[in-house]
């Protein structure tokens, strides 16, 4: 179960309102690459792995993704604040606003709506940590782009807290990949899945 | 920044060494480094919390008073302006 | 079978063998040892970790991931 700890991981403290980046930044709560989908997938991908210290892995650190979701759930909700409807309508925030007024909801920069569409959990220890790996590529890439997009030295620096995250969490996945390869026959990985074939 | 911000700030500091180092010994679990780093960064964040709650209210719930007053809303929420 | 038994099984295998390589086209080292058709992270080593507070503004206590993002317009380390 989780406990909740009554702060950010990270701080975040903006001064200035932005809708223009909010509508950039939402992406990584609700995106496709973004910490509610990094959380999700790894807190399901754990019920099926049958190795203990792969199962702490992908719960500590789809805790921390819960973590970070929180951390831009922040981001948006100080980046909406105060705005009139004048610039609610000059910074193209005035179709986010008819339906969510300045409320913080998870979808990507595209409006697509939040979906597990966009993870797996595959049941295959091997595959789900390959999985995992491109996740946190991809996640590195998306703050990159918000990055080049965003000038404000408040919004920046959770943000490159938030990507620096990314880096290391694929590390401790490819090592946890490494540990699944020392426990199966390295003649032929893919003879069975130890998830699922007990007999083997 | 306030001492609150610089109080909890610590916290902060402590409890991510924690995390970090956390995820390296669930793939090193013998690193005899990264135990002793964990146990030490264990007493500086009890050290830090403690600190932190004796003058700002509960990090967690369990911390709540619950003598007198319910001391677990009251106090600003993270996304709130002070972080 | 109970899963229980699988998660401290001793492993089932026996230590890579450079034969094992088979069809490797890498150039000797540590590479040509592992089987092909698998992706392999090497583990982190051990080093002196960044106190509490530089790690938490690096983002990571280790400084071997301090590998910041610099293709931006004003970008410095």
């Amino acid at each position: 179960m989780w406990i909740y700890q009554k702060k950010l991981e990270y701080p975040v403290r903006i001064r200035r309102p932005d809708a223009r980046a909010a509508k950039i930044i939402i992406t990584q709560y609700g995106g496709p690459d973004g910490e509610l989908g990094a959380s999700m997938r790894y807190l399901s991908q754990r019920f099926a792995m049958p190795y203990r210290d792969v199962m702490g892995t992908l719960t500590d650190i789809g805790t921390e993704e819960l973590a970070h979701l929180e951390m831009i759930g922040a981001i948006l909700f100080q980046l909406t604040r105060d705005l009139t409807i004048d610039e609610i309508k000059a910074e193209g925030f005035d179709a986010y606003f008819v339906d969510h007024t300045t409320g913080v909801w998870p979808q990507a920069a595209s409006g697509m709506p939040f979906t597990s569409a966009t993870f797996q959990s595959k049941g295959d220890p091997i595959t789900d940590l390959h999985e995992d790996m491109a996740a946190e590529q991809k996640a590195r890439t998306t703050y990159d782009n918000i990055l080049r997009l965003v000038d404000d030295p408040d919004v920046r620096d959770p943000i490159k807290f938030l990507r620096e995250r990314e880096v290391v969490h694929y590390q401790r996945f490819g090592e946890s990949l490494r540990k699944v390869q020392d426990r199966l026959d390295s003649r032929n990985f893919y003879a069975f899945n130890p998830a699922f074939d007990k007999n083997c | 920044m306030n001492d609150r911000a610089s109080m909890l700030d610590r916290v902060r500091a402590a409890d991510f060494t924690l995390i970090d180092a956390g995820l390296y010994l669930n793939t090193h679990p013998d690193c005899p480094g990264g135990l002793d780093l964990f146990r030490r960064a264990q007493s500086e964040r009890q050290a830090a919390v403690r600190a932190y709650e004796a003058v700002y209210g509960p990090l967690t719930v369990d911390a709540a008073q619950a003598t007198g007053a319910w001391d677990w809303t009251a106090s600003p929420w993270p996304w709130e302006m002070e972080g | 079978m109970n899963r229980m038994n699988n998660y401290y099984q001793a492993p089932r295998r026996r230590p890579m063998r450079p034969s094992d390589a088979g069809c490797s086209d890498e150039t000797p080292g540590l590479l040509a040892t592992l089987p092909v058709a698998m992706a392999y992270v090497p583990m982190q080593v051990w080093q002196t970790v960044y106190d509490g507070e530089t790690g938490l503004a690096r983002g990571t206590i280790f400084p071997c991931f301090d590998l910041p993002f610099l293709a931006y317009r004003g970008a410095s380390l």
